[in-house]
């Protein structure tokens, strides 16, 4: 059984190695996406079971992004974590998203709720 | 004696005449002294006769009726009685014998003279025509019923009748004419009696000062008002002369002209500051007039006099405060114009001269909307509306100044009104505010780049707070996979090593958490958005950056909402999550080994709280009450260099707890740790509100 998808949403290379890095070890699959554009486009082709997103990006905004996913049929069992370094913008999107994190963000905090994430079936597989 | 006797004689009231009552008075006397002569001579000849007097009940009846009568308004009637009686008596008698002889008409002539001398004391001339030509014409009537030869006699008594008679009406007609005369002179004198009576009284009673002097000027007569108002009395100022009065105040020139005038048979007119007895001055005007006799000489003068010394006084108070009034009228700074009804300028002072830049002449008779910019006119008339109440009005306007120039001043109206209230003008300030104005523009100016300046601080903390977070977290996320063995095992010096950066690392992000939340506050402009809010997901987002630092540290972090509370209420997640994160970073900070843990749970009734609870090094008492205080940590340097920090978190905390109607508690015990407790009012969601 292949393992779900998790898309990292996010500008800074570094913050997202350890975004995917972390991912993985909740047993994902992982891709990166490093702007606005990108995202809405592959996002348009896939159903990732995770979206971690971050505010602050190049072209299309992170809040469009999150928009975007919510207004798609397709996309209505994908989880979004929001990744932001604005507690305001956190405050303002608290209500569309999953979870909103505020940066910095705990490797661990991620992986502990990256598996809590995890569609129901898998966790059951893990669990078992 | 006399008393009772002008009683017996006193005519009725009701006669008024002067010469009737004398007529009048003079019947009852004569009755008076007739009737006991009758009485005594009745007596006498009753008895040498032995024959009682024929008539003498009747004519003593008719003596007493005419007294009686005398002394009532009909008096004129007891007149005719005892003349005809007196003048029948000797004809009846007469004509009563069998043959009348001389002797007889001897008695006749005896009774008819003391008659017609009664007659012409007691009758006017024409009265005593009437008598005496009855008398004669009985005398003569008398010559048919006596024989021929003593027709003869009556005809010689008749003549002699008639001479007497016409010599008594003459002498009559003399007398009243003098009678008439004094009649007239006494009228004359009663009335000028009354008039006198009457002037005396109103220069008595008068309040002016009235003196009369002799040619020379001494004083003959002062009336009351004269010791009223001077203080001299009547006694004191008879003989002096008006000299007394003299305060010294005049020229010497000015009673040499009012001599001059008076002697010289003029009036004198003026106003006259005198003395009074005690010393007092006071002021008079004063009419002065010789009285001239019939030659033109002049006998006295007359000094009229009236008391003006509050009118005096009233008006030096008015012009003082004319003057005063003049004084601040130009001494006042702003521009004052008075306008009458028309709004046509009457005054103005010298402060108005400047402002308008015309001299007076050029404003006085000009309506005020002359000087003004047109677009403040229909502004101006509004105001004028409401002054024409009698309101007052202010506001700003646009004057023209005599160069030109337009000026903005701020006007203030009000009415003035006359004795009744009505409004017969208006008073208006006009101060020049253009300085007032240009301080404002600047005022505003600055305010405006303050305001900015300040959004450009608070947007340029955000901008920094956003830019160091993103580094942070990958300074953290790497510590931590180290930490994880995620690039292989690590050793004791490196795990020391690591620990060293997460120290370093947390300092920076304190300081980062602090940076916009403080500015917030500082700059004021803290503003709550109260909304639904999930507590869970508050105490993840809080907790997200502490997670890291605990983890770093080797801390356990628990986070736990009690069952109690609902999943969603309300209030501001943004400021409650920048709460909840200082007080947890603030307890990772100061907790060395142990248990960091953060719980939501119902306080009471009203109340929600959040508790952060640490194993750390605790608070002694004593510090417990300034931890609060911006920039105080618990002791000097040796924990400084332990745990480093801007110092703000804390007060922070507590301001914004405050702020939002709520309350901090600290329970903390040295050595075991520190509990923080933040009680909150509980608002819960209604039902269609999330």
């Amino acid at each position: 059984m292949t393992d779900p998808l998790a898309l990292v949403v996010e500008d800074d290379p570094d913050q997202a190695d350890i975004f995917a890095y972390a991912l993985q070890m909740a047993r994902f699959e992982t891709e990166i996406i490093t702007d606005g554009r990108a995202a809405l486009e592959r996002l348009s082709q896939i159903v990732p079971a995770l979206v971690v997103l971050d505010l602050h990006l190049p072209y299309v905004s992170g809040d469009e992004i999150l928009r975007f996913i919510r207004a798609d049929k397709r996309l209505t069992d994908t989880k979004v974590l929001l990744a932001t370094a604005n507690p305001q913008m956190a405050d303002i999107l608290q209500e569309e998203s999953d979870l909103v994190l505020l940066k910095p963000i705990s490797f661990v905090q991620l992986r502990d709720l990256a598996k809590r994430l995890r569609p129901a079936d898998e966790q059951e597989v893990e669990g078992a | 004696m006399q008393k009772l006797w002008r009683r017996l004689i006193e005519p009725a009231p009701a006669v008024r005449k002067v010469e009737e009552r004398r007529r009048a008075r003079l019947l009852a006397a004569l009755v008076l002294v007739l009737l006991p002569l009758y009485f005594i001579s009745s007596f006498l000849r009753t008895l040498l006769t032995g024959h009682p007097v024929p008539f003498f009940f009747p004519a003593t009846l008719v003596l007493i009726a005419v007294y009686g009568l005398s002394r009532t308004k009909y008096f004129r009637l007891g007149l005719v009685l005892i003349l005809t009686v007196f003048t029948a008596i000797p004809l009846v008698t007469t004509l009563s014998q069998p043959i009348p002889e001389p002797e007889h008409l001897i008695r006749i002539l005896i009774w008819i003279i003391p008659t017609l001398v009664l007659g012409s004391l007691l009758l006017r001339p024409w009265g005593l025509l009437a008598l005496e030509t009855a008398s004669v014409i009985s005398l003569l009537l008398l010559t048919y019923f006596v024989p021929p030869e003593h027709a003869e006699h009556l005809f010689y008594l008749s003549g002699f009748v008639v001479v007497v008679s016409s010599a008594l009406l003459i002498a009559t007609i003399l007398r009243q004419r003098d009678l008439d005369q004094i009649e007239a002179h006494a009228r004359q004198l009663a009335a000028t009696a009354e008039e006198l009576r009457l002037f005396s009284r109103a220069v008595e009673q008068s309040a002016s000062t009235i003196v009369i002097t002799d040619p020379q000027g001494n004083i003959e007569y002062v009336n009351p008002a004269f010791t009223r108002i001077t203080g001299y009395t009547r006694e004191e100022a008879i003989g002096q002369t008006p000299r007394i009065l003299k305060s010294g105040k005049h020229p010497p020139e000015l009673y040499e002209e009012m001599w001059q005038t008076i002697s010289s048979g003029g009036v004198w007119q003026g106003e006259l500051i005198n003395k009074k007895k005690n010393g007092d001055l006071y002021w008079e005007a004063a009419t002065i007039s010789p009285i001239l006799d019939e030659e033109g000489r002049i006998i006295h003068y007359l000094a009229v006099k009236d008391d003006i010394t509050i009118r005096k006084e009233m008006e030096r108070k008015l012009q003082q405060s004319e003057q005063r009034f003049r004084y601040l009228f130009e001494a006042a700074p702003d521009a004052v114009l008075v306008l009458d009804r028309e709004r046509i300028i009457t005054d103005c002072n010298s402060s108005a001269v400047r402002l308008y830049g015309r001299p007076a002449e050029e404003m006085i008779g000009q309506k005020i909307t002359e000087f003004m910019a047109p677009s403040s006119i229909s502004f101006s008339h509004e105001k004028w509306q409401l002054v024409r109440r009698g309101q007052s009005a202010e506001g700003e306007i646009l004057i023209v100044r005599g160069d030109g120039r337009t000026v903005t001043v701020w006007r203030k109206g009000t009415p003035l009104l006359d004795a009744e209230g009505n409004v017969e003008g208006v008073l208006i300030y006009d101060r020049d505010i253009t300085r007032r104005k240009e301080a404002e523009a600047a005022l505003a100016r600055a305010h405006e780049e303050a305001l900015a300046a300040s959004q450009l601080k608070t947007q340029l903390l955000a901008n920094v707070s956003h830019d160091m977070r993103t580094p942070l977290g990958v300074i953290l996320g790497r510590v931590e996979m180290l930490q994880e063995g995620v690039y292989g095992p690590l050793t004791e010096r490196q795990r020391e090593v690591l620990r060293d950066i997460i120290n370093s690392t947390e300092q920076a992000l304190t300081f980062v958490n602090n940076l916009l939340g403080q500015a917030q506050i500082e700059s004021g402009r803290i503003t709550f958005n109260t909304k639904p809010f999930s507590p869970s997901k508050l105490i993840e987002t809080a907790l997200s950056t502490a997670r890291a630092l605990a983890q770093a540290k080797g801390l356990e972090l628990k986070a736990d909402v009690a069952p109690d509370m609902p999943p969603k209420i309300k209030g501001d997640p943004y400021w409650l999550q920048q709460i909840l994160s200082n007080l947890v970073s603030n307890a990772i900070k100061f907790t060395e080994q142990g248990v960091v843990s953060v719980r939501i749970y119902r306080a009471d009734a009203d109340r929600w709280a959040m508790e952060v609870a640490d194993t750390g090094c605790g608070i002694p008492p004593e510090a417990q009450e300034f931890i609060f205080e911006p920039f105080r940590q618990v002791d000097g340097t040796a924990s400084r260099q332990q745990h480093t920090g801007s110092g703000l978190g804390l007060s922070i905390v507590k301001e914004l707890t405050t702020l939002m109607g709520g309350e901090i508690r600290l329970d903390s015990t040295v050595g075991q740790g520190s509990t923080f407790t933040i009680l909150l009012p509980y608002e819960e969601v209604k039902e269609g509100e999330q």
